[in-house]
C-alpha cells in the first residue's frame, strides 16, 4: 500500500454534486463489477495468458479509475504495463496487493455507505 | 445499461462496456445544458442507434470487446456521419492509437479518469462547433438550392423562348418549320457521334430548331417563290441569317446565345468562301459547322417547286465532296457514321411537299 488514496471520494463528489445516494450506489455497483473483474484476472493468470490478464488488468483499471479508486486503479496499471511489455516480472506479487486494495477499496466503500 | 432516448432534443451518445463508467457519464454529460446521455454498454448496439437517430456528440471508449473505439469511429463515419463530433476515451500515453483515431475521424481524447470540467468544457466547444459546422453546411446548401432552382428557372424560360420561335417558323411556314425540327435532330444525331457533352448535345437540340428563324422576315415573293431564285432574290434570301441574327440579338442567355450564332453563321463554308461574314474553319462556331451539314442534307433531300429531292446516296456524295471544302472533315465523317440515325429520322419528319408538278 503506498501513497495512492484508496478512494477519492472528492472526484464523485464533484460530479454528483450532493447526490451521495448516487454515489453509494454507484461504489456498490462498482463493487460488483469489480469482482467479477478480479474473477477474469484470476483466470487469466491461472491460464498463464499474458494477453487475457493485459486485458483483465484494463478493465479493472478503467473501472476503478473514474470512481477514484486510485490504488486498485494504480496496480492494475501495473500489471497491463507488465503484460503488454510481454513479461511476467511483478505480476504476481502485483495481482496480490490488487487484491489486498480490492478488500480496502471495499471497506472504504462500506464506509462511506455507512457515513450517509 | 440503456437509458431512455425519448425529448430532450440534444443527446450525447455515451459508449463504454462497464456500466458504472457509463452512470459517472451520464451524470458528466447532465451538467452540460439542454442535453441528456443515451448509453450504451454494446458498441454494436449504440452503432445502430447512431444510424437512425442525431446527437451532438459521441463519447467511446477505446477497450470493448465488440468493436474497440476505433472501429465504432471508422464505422459511424463510414456511414456518412462526418460532422457529430467523437470523443475518444484512451489512456494518455497511447500517442500511436490516438493518431489512427484521428485518421478515421476522432475528434479529441480524453483519459481516465475524467475530469468533469474538462469533459464539460470540451463536450461544450464541441457541441458549438457541431452547430456552427451544420449551420454553414445548411446555408451553402440553401444557396445551392436557390441557384439550382434559378438556373432551371432560366432554362425553361430558354426553352419557352425557342418553342414560341419555332411555332412562330412553322405559323409562317410548314415546311420551313419541318426542315428546322429535321435540323435539329440531324444535328443532335452528328453532335452525339462526334462526343460532344450531353449538355452541348442538348443545347445544339434546341437552338438549331430556330436556325432558320430569318426567314420569318422574308418576303413572300421570295419565300413561296415557286421557281429557283435569282440574282437580287438569292441576295434578299441570303439575308436570312443577319436578319435572324437581329432578332436573337436581344438575348444574352447561353442557349438563346447559341441559337443566335447557328442562324449567323449556318451558311459559313470550312474554306471561308460562305455568308454572311467569310469566317473560316474554327472561327465558325462549332454547333454552325455541325448545323451546316445537318441543313445541307435536309435541303438536297427534300422537294422545291422547282426540282425533286435528291437521293440519300447523291447527297451524301455531294456532302463527301464538301468535305475541307464547304464543311469540316470530322463533321462530315461523324454525318457518314450515323446515317441509319438521319434516315430514321427523315422517315420520323417526312418532306412534305407535293411532287413537282411540270
Amino acid at each position: 500500500m503506498g501513497d495512492t488514496p484508496i478512494l477519492e471520494i472528492s472526484r464523485l463528489e464533484e460530479i454528483f454534486e450532493d447526490d451521495t445516494a448516487g454515489i453509494a450506489d454507484l461504489l456498490e455497483a462498482a463493487m460488483g463489477t469489480g469482482a467479477n473483474n478480479q474473477a477474469t484476472l484470476r483466470d487469466a493468470l491461472a491460464r498463464h495468458e499474458l494477453d487475457a490478464v493485459m486485458k483483465a488488468a484494463h478493465a479493472i483499471k478503467g473501472s476503478t479509475a473514474n470512481i477514484g479508486g486510485n490504488e486498485v486503479a494504480e496496480v492494475a496499471a501495473r500489471i497491463e504495463n507488465a503484460a503488454r511489455a510481454q513479461t511476467w516480472d511483478g505480476i504476481e506479487p502485483a495481482a496480490i496487493e490488487l487484491d489486498e486494495a480490492y478488500e480496502r477499496l471495499r471497506a472504504a466503500v462500506r464506509a462511506y455507505r455507512a457515513g450517509l | 445499461m440503456n437509458s431512455n432516448t425519448s425529448t430532450t432534443p440534444n443527446k450525447v451518445l455515451v459508449v463504454d462496456d462497464v456500466e458504472t463508467n457509463l452512470t459517472v457519464f451520464a451524470k458528466v454529460v447532465s451538467q452540460i445544458p439542454e442535453t441528456e446521455a443515451v448509453c450504451f454498454t454494446s458498441a454494436v448496439k449504440a452503432l445502430e442507434w447512431a444510424g437512425q437517430n442525431e446527437c451532438v456528440l459521441i463519447i467511446v471508449d477505446q477497450s470493448m470487446p465488440e468493436l474497440s473505439g476505433i472501429e465504432f469511429i471508422s464505422q459511424v463515419r463510414s456511414r456518412g456521419n462526418s460532422y457529430t463530433p467523437i470523443v475518444m476515451i484512451t489512456g494518455h500515453s497511447e500517442k500511436e492509437l490516438q493518431r489512427e483515431a484521428l485518421k478515421l475521424g476522432a475528434s479529441a481524447f480524453l483519459g481516465k479518469p475524467v475530469d468533469p470540467v474538462a469533459f464539460v468544457s470540451l463536450a461544450r466547444n464541441l457541441i458549438q462547433l457541431r452547430g456552427a459546422r451544420l449551420e454553414t453546411m445548411a446555408k451553402a446548401g440553401a444557396a445551392h438550392a436557390d441557384q439550382q432552382s434559378a438556373v432551371e428557372a432560366l432554362f425553361a424560360q430558354e426553352r419557352a423562348t425557342i418553342d414560341s420561335f419555332a411555332k412562330a417558323i412553322d405559323l409562317r411556314d410548314p415546311r420551313t418549320g419541318d426542315h428546322c425540327r429535321r435540323v435539329a435532330m440531324f444535328s443532335e444525331a452528328i453532335a452525339s457521334k462526334m462526343g460532344l457533352s450531353m449538355i452541348e448535345i442538348t443545347q445544339l437540340a434546341q437552338a438549331a430548331r430556330i436556325h432558320d428563324i430569318g426567314k420569318l422576315s422574308m418576303p413572300d415573293r421570295i419565300l413561296n417563290k415557286t421557281s429557283r431564285l435569282l440574282g437580287d432574290e438569292r441576295d434578299a434570301a441570303k439575308k436570312h441569317v443577319t436578319d435572324g441574327t437581329a432578332m436573337l440579338s436581344v438575348f444574352t442567355t447561353p442557349l438563346l446565345h447559341a441559337a443566335a450564332e447557328i442562324v449567323h453563321s449556318h451558311h459559313e463554308r470550312f474554306d471561308g468562301t460562305g455568308y454572311p461574314a467569310k469566317l473560316a474553319g474554327p472561327a465558325i462556331p462549332l454547333f454552325a459547322r455541325i448545323v451546316a451539314v445537318a441543313d445541307t442534307f435536309s435541303a438536297l433531300t427534300s422537294r422545291r417547286p422547282w426540282r425533286e429531292a435528291a437521293s440519300v446516296s447523291i447527297a451524301v456524295e455531294q456532302i463527301e465532296k464538301e468535305s475541307g471544302f464547304g464543311f469540316e472533315p470530322k463533321i462530315v465523317g461523324a454525318f457518314r457514321d450515323v446515317m441509319p440515325q438521319l434516315l430514321d429520322i427523315r422517315a420520323e419528319v417526312p418532306d412534305l411537299v407535293p411532287a413537282v408538278t411540270r
